[in-house]
């Protein structure tokens, strides 16, 4: 295992990955929680939803049918089962989604977007691409944004529980 | 529901081309997959979430095993009520001890025990693993060095409006 001292002091370091290794994805990680916290206080304070709400919400809207199993919610956010219960039981006390049986599964729950959970879901996209644009796009030359999307696209996605 | 495919939501962010679309889209889905990825791998190995496991870190590598409340919440990003919970149950854990600083009425800070360095110490190898697998090993390491500094310039603005919004904060 190699080890790197700066001052008599450890650097960050992680056992497999240098130091630009080390740095790079630092930087990804907090670009990243600080663009969703961002977003997130934003929508909350303009719209009362939070980040995991609005990508719910666009998830389903964007769906055929408008909706989608519980089941395959928690998986494309890589999340228990029981964070999204909470938030469906929330959306639909909003009257922004709908829960349903699935028509061919007995005991399969859908959710589904509802008719004012496109309207607020559109509203709250307005700011979600306001700050979108002033905190990504705008620090971002063209070149750079696609070959930040590019890279973004190599990484492994979340795969099923090992 | 398709598992991995990148699509172009159909409800677009106004005021975004195609091309900004992609690029946002898919910075979205590769990290939060890869924060999800990470967070779940050192739940099952090492009961730690990954802000737990941050906080550990950060505390294991300061000069003084320790940290303030306020520090810890703008090194993790975190709201203070949170990063005090987050305290709390780590010391009852036996990971950190909390202490008041002396000649400072409210404050308080954080230090990582030996058994908080040794528990740190194995989950940074599953994190180095992961991170490997899921992000460094997918691309060319030029690649790696662009988008570490496109994210570098995200991170100064987004940085720089924290302070503003926080002038008074010591």
């Amino acid at each position: 295992m190699e080890r790197r001292t700066a001052i008599g002091q450890q650097v960050w370091d992680l056992p497999a990955l240098d130091v630009a290794e080390n740095m790079c994805v630092q930087q990804f990680m907090d670009s990243s929680l600080r663009l969703f916290a961002t977003l997130n206080d934003g929508l909350i304070s303009a719209h009362g939803l939070s980040l995991f709400a609005v990508l719910v919400l666009e998830l389903l809207a964007r769906s055929a049918s408008g909706s989608a199993r519980m089941r395959d919610l928690a998986e494309a956010f890589a999340l228990a089962p029981s964070r999204v219960t909470q938030l469906i039981d929330r959306l639909e006390a909003q009257g922004l989604v709908g829960r349903n049986q699935h028509p061919q599964g007995r005991r399969v729950v859908l959710a589904t977007i509802t008719g004012e959970g496109r309207a607020r879901l559109q509203s709250a996209i307005v700011t979600y691409a306001r700050v979108v644009r002033l905190n990504y796009l705008d620090r971002l030359s063209r070149q750079q944004a696609i070959a930040l999307g590019d890279a973004c696209r190599r990484t492994g996605l979340p795969t099923r529980p090992a | 529901m398709e598992e991995s495919a990148v699509e172009l939501p159909a409800i677009r962010l106004p005021g975004l081309d195609d091309i900004e679309q992609m690029s946002w889209q898919q910075f979205v889905v590769s990290s939060t997959g890869v924060l999800a990825t990470l967070n779940r791998n050192l739940m099952v190995r090492h009961r730690l979430d990954l802000n737990e496991f941050r906080l550990l870190d950060f505390l294991a590598r300061s000069v003084t095993g320790s940290a303030r409340m306020g520090e810890l919440a703008e090194e993790l990003m975190l709201l203070r009520s949170r990063v005090t919970w987050m305290t709390c149950r780590l010391e009852a854990r036996g990971l950190i001890r909390r202490a008041r600083i002396p000649g400072d009425g409210r404050g308080v800070r954080a230090e990582i025990t030996p058994e908080g360095r040794m528990r740190v110490g194995e989950a940074v190898k599953t994190y180095a693993q992961q991170v490997r697998r899921l992000y460094v090993n997918q691309m060319s390491r030029q690649q790696m060095l662009a988008l570490g500094a496109s994210c570098q310039r995200i991170n100064a603005s987004l940085e720089s409006a924290e302070l503003q919004a926080r002038p008074t904060q010591s």
